[in-house]
C-alpha cells in the first residue's frame, strides 16, 4: 500500500516524464526569428534550397559516437569558431530556404550555444522553425548530460503552420534506453513565399542505427506524408539525412570510415536497404538526378565519419514535387564543387538547388 | 514574480536571525534568558508529551541526538550522540566513494535559542571518478580529468522550541579546494548543481529556515526552505522548499513522505523542478 501511495505521489508530482524526454504524437514547432529581420525582395522566379546536415557544430572533432574519439563535450570558443565556418558557407550560397539536421539549441555538449538563434543572427535569413529529436534534463551515458538537439528549416521568409511529426523509434531498445534515445519525427511547415504563395517544406532525419526496419519504416512514413500534400495539391521542397544510399550505388558496406566495433553503432552496411528510395525517386523531382549519380556515385557524396577521408556515401538528399531548375543541383563536396571547402565544416556535404517558382 | 518571491525569501532568512538576536538586548539579556530558558523547558515538555519523541529525528536543527543514541535512515546519514556536547555523522550510502564526516556540536542555549555549528568534511573525487565513465551510467565525461576535491561545509544553526514545534534557522558556507588538473564538468541538475558549485567556484553560501512539529497523535510535519548562492559560478543561485508528512510512530522509528521543489540558476538559464520524496529512519 504505501509503495502504491509513493508511486501515485510520485506520478502526480514528477509526471511520467521526469527527464523532459517526451512528446506528443504531433505537437507544434518551436518559432525562431532573428535579432533584425533583414529586408528581403520577392524572388524572381526561383528560391535557392540548401540542406545541410552541421554535426551540431562539431566540425571535425572526433566525438565517441564515430568511434573514432573520445570527445563528448566542447568549449565554447570551439562551438563559436565552428559555427562561424558553417555561416561563411551558408552566407556564400545565400540560401532563401535552408533546411538544417543535427542543430542544438540547449545541450552541454555546445556549452548551451542556442544554434538555431546564433545561424539566425549571422546569416541572411530572418525566420526559423525547430523540432527537437534529442532532449533530456540529463542523458546519464557517456557524460553527455542535457541535450536539446533537432531539425530546423530556415527561411528568409516567414514560416507558419510547423509542426513535429513523430516517428516510432527502434524497436529493439528497452523502455528506459527509448526514453532517454533519439525520437525522429517529420518537421512540416509552410514557407509563405511572396508573390509565389504557400511552399510546404518539411525536413527529416531517419534512424541511422536502426538494424531492425525502423529506418525503413521512417522512410515510408515520410513518403507518405509527402504524398498525402501532394494529392491535396500542396507543392513542397522535402529533405534532410535519410540514412540511406540511392539505388544503384556501387559501394554499400565496407566504408574506410567505418570503424565502430559496437553493436549499437553500426550504421554503414546499406546492403538490405537497396530500394528503400526507389519511390521517391519515382514519384518526384530529385536535386541530384538518379541516372547522373548511377553514371557516377562519387561526385554526390555528402557523408564520411572522418575528417582525414573524403565524401565516400550519400545519405542527404532534396525532393519535389514542383519543379527544379533542371541541372541546378550541386553537392558542395569542395572548392571545385561549391566554391569552398566543406570537408572540415561538417561530417555531411551540403546540397543545393534552385526551385522553380511556376505557376500552379 | 520567482525574482520576487526569491527577494522575499531572503529578506525573511536575513530577518529572522536579527530578530532573533534582537532579543539578545544589553541590559535585558539575563532576564530574557531565563525566562526563556523556563519557556523551552515548558516547550520541550509539551512536545515531549505531544509526540513522545523528544529529541529523536531532529537532524537538521541545532538541537543534538541524545547521548548514546544512533539514528540512521534510508536515505539519510547515521547519526551518534556523542556527548551533550557533539553529534557525529556520516552518509553510509556515499561513505565508500565519497568518505564524509559530520560533527553537530551545541553551543548552549541563548535567549530561548539553541545554538549549534555543523561542520562536514567530504572528499567527492572517488565519486566524480565512478561518475565519468563510458556507456549507461556516464554522468561525466569519461576524458575529463577529475581533481583532488576535499569539500568543507560549516553552517551555524538556531532553533527555538515553540510548544512542541521547532523552528531553525542556518546560515553556512561550503568551499571546495581542488588539487591536481581539474577539467571537471558541472552536473546541470536539481538539487546535484547547488550542492556541488563550490568545485567550479570560490564559496557557496546556504541559508535555511527550518520547520518541524506534531500535527495530530503520531502525525507530523517537516517543512523547509533553503537557498544558495555561488557569485562566479554559473547561474548563482538556487531556492529549495520542501515539506514532509512524518509519522513517529515510537522514538525508534520515523517515516517521512512529501516533496521538494527547486528554482535554481544553471549554465543555460533557470528551471523550477519538483520531486518526490521519501525517508525512513529508525533509531536505537
Amino acid at each position: 500500500m504505501r509503495v502504491v501511495l509513493t508511486q501515485a505521489l510520485a506520478t502526480a508530482l514528477w509526471g511520467c516524464d521526469p527527464f523532459n524526454a517526451s512528446f506528443d504524437e504531433v505537437e507544434d514547432a518551436q518559432y525562431y526569428e532573428a535579432q533584425e529581420l533583414i529586408a528581403t525582395e520577392p524572388p524572381t522566379g526561383e528560391l535557392v534550397v540548401m540542406d545541410w546536415n552541421i554535426k551540431f557544430g562539431g566540425a571535425r572533432i572526433d566525438f565517441w559516437f564515430d568511434c573514432h574519439g573520445d570527445r563528448v563535450l566542447m568549449e565554447e570558443d570551439e562551438v563559436l569558431e565552428n559555427m562561424e565556418g558553417l555561416a561563411s558557407k551558408i552566407r556564400q550560397v545565400d540560401p532563401d530556404v535552408l533546411l538544417v539536421q543535427e542543430v542544438d539549441i540547449d545541450s552541454k555538449r555546445v556549452a548551451y550555444v542556442d544554434q538555431v538563434q546564433w545561424i539566425l543572427d549571422n546569416t541572411e535569413l530572418n525566420y526559423a522553425v525547430f523540432a527537437s529529436q534529442w532532449r533530456a534534463h540529463h542523458v546519464p551515458t557517456d557524460g553527455i548530460g542535457r541535450v536539446n538537439m533537432g531539425n530546423a528549416i530556415f527561411s528568409k521568409y516567414p514560416i507558419r503552420d510547423a509542426q513535429r511529426i513523430a516517428m516510432p523509434q527502434i524497436s529493439t531498445n528497452d523502455a528506459l534506453t527509448n526514453y532517454f534515445y533519439l525520437k525522429r519525427h517529420i518537421l512540416t511547415s509552410i514557407v509563405e513565399v511572396p508573390e509565389y504563395g504557400d511552399l510546404h517544406v518539411l525536413n527529416v532525419h531517419t534512424d541511422a542505427f536502426a538494424q531492425d526496419g525502423t529506418k525503413e519504416l521512417q522512410i515510408d512514413l515520410f513518403k507518405d506524408e509527402l504524398d498525402r500534400i501532394d494529392r491535396a495539391g500542396g507543392v513542397f521542397v522535402a529533405g534532410g539525412d535519410l540514412n540511406t544510399l540511392p539505388p544503384g550505388s556501387v559501394q554499400q558496406n565496407d566504408f574506410v570510415d567505418s570503424v565502430c566495433e559496437s553493436e549499437d553503432f553500426q550504421a554503414d552496411d546499406f546492403r538490405a536497404e537497396e530500394d528503400a528510395l526507389t519511390a521517391y525517386y519515382e514519384d518526384y523531382t530529385p536535386a541530384i538526378p538518379l541516372e547522373d549519380y548511377q553514371a557516377d556515385n562519387a561526385p554526390y557524396f555528402t557523408h564520411s565519419t572522418q575528417g582525414g577521408t573524403f565524401w565516400n556515401r550519400k545519405l542527404d538528399y532534396l525532393f519535389t514535387n514542383g519543379t527544379f531548375v533542371p541541372g541546378s543541383g550541386l553537392t558542395h563536396q569542395d572548392a571545385a564543387s561549391g566554391g569552398m571547402e566543406t570537408m572540415p565544416l561538417s561530417d555531411h556535404a551540403p546540397i543545393t538547388v534552385r526551385f522553380a517558382l511556376e505557376e500552379r | 514574480m520567482a525574482k520576487r518571491w526569491i527577494g522575499m525569501g531572503a529578506l525573511l532568512m536575513l530577518l529572522m536571525p536579527a530578530l532573533a538576536s534582537a532579543q539578545e538586548a544589553p541590559g535585558v539579556e539575563a532576564e530574557v534568558e531565563v525566562e526563556a530558558e523556563a519557556e523551552a523547558e515548558v516547550a520541550s515538555e509539551e512536545g515531549n508529551e505531544a509526540n513522545a519523541t523528544g529529541r529523536a529525528f531532529v537532524g537538521d536543527t541545532a538541537l543534538l541526538s541524545e547521548v548514546g543514541r544512533w539514528e540512521v535512515g534510508l536515505f539519510g546519514p547515521l547519526r551518534y550522540g556523542l556527548s551533550e556536547k557533539m553529534e557525529l555523522a556520516v552518509h553510509p550510502l556515499l561513505f565508500f566513494v565519497a568518505p564524509n564526516a559530520q560533527l553537530k556540536v551545541s553551543h548552549g542555549t541563548r535567549g530561548g535559542w539553541h545554538l549549534a555549528s555543523k561542520h562536514q568534511l567530504t572528499y567527492p573525487t572517488l565519486l566524480f571518478r565512478l561518475m565519468a565513465r563510458e556507456g549507461i551510467g556516464g554522468i561525466l565525461p569519461a576524458d575529463r580529468a577529475v581533481p583532488h576535491i576535499l569539500s568543507l561545509q560549516s553552517e551555524l544553526l538556531v532553533t527555538r522550541e515553540v510548544g512542541a514545534h521547532k523552528v531553525s534557522l542556518g546560515l553556512g558556507v561550503q568551499v571546495a579546494p581542488r588539487v591536481g588538473e581539474s577539467q571537471l564538468v558541472s552536473i546541470d541538475l536539481p538539487f546535484v548543481y547547488p550542492r556541488t558549485a563550490a568545485m567550479f567556484g570560490w564559496a557557496t553560501g546556504i541559508m535555511s529556515v527550518h520547520m518541524q512539529g506534531p500535527i495530530a497523535g503520531k502525525l507530523g510535519y517537516e517543512a523547509d526552505v533553503r537557498a544558495f548562492t555561488y557569485p562566479g559560478v554559473d547561474g548563482a543561485f538556487a531556492v529549495e522548499q520542501g515539506a514532509a508528512l512524518r509519522l513517529t510512530t515510537s522514538p525508534g522509528f520515523m517515516a517521512q513522505l512529501g516533496y521538494r521543489l527547486s528554482y535554481a540558476g544553471y549554465p543555460f538559464g533557470t528551471m523550477f523542478n519538483i520531486a518526490p520524496t521519501l525517508e525512513l529512519a529508525w533509531g536505537f
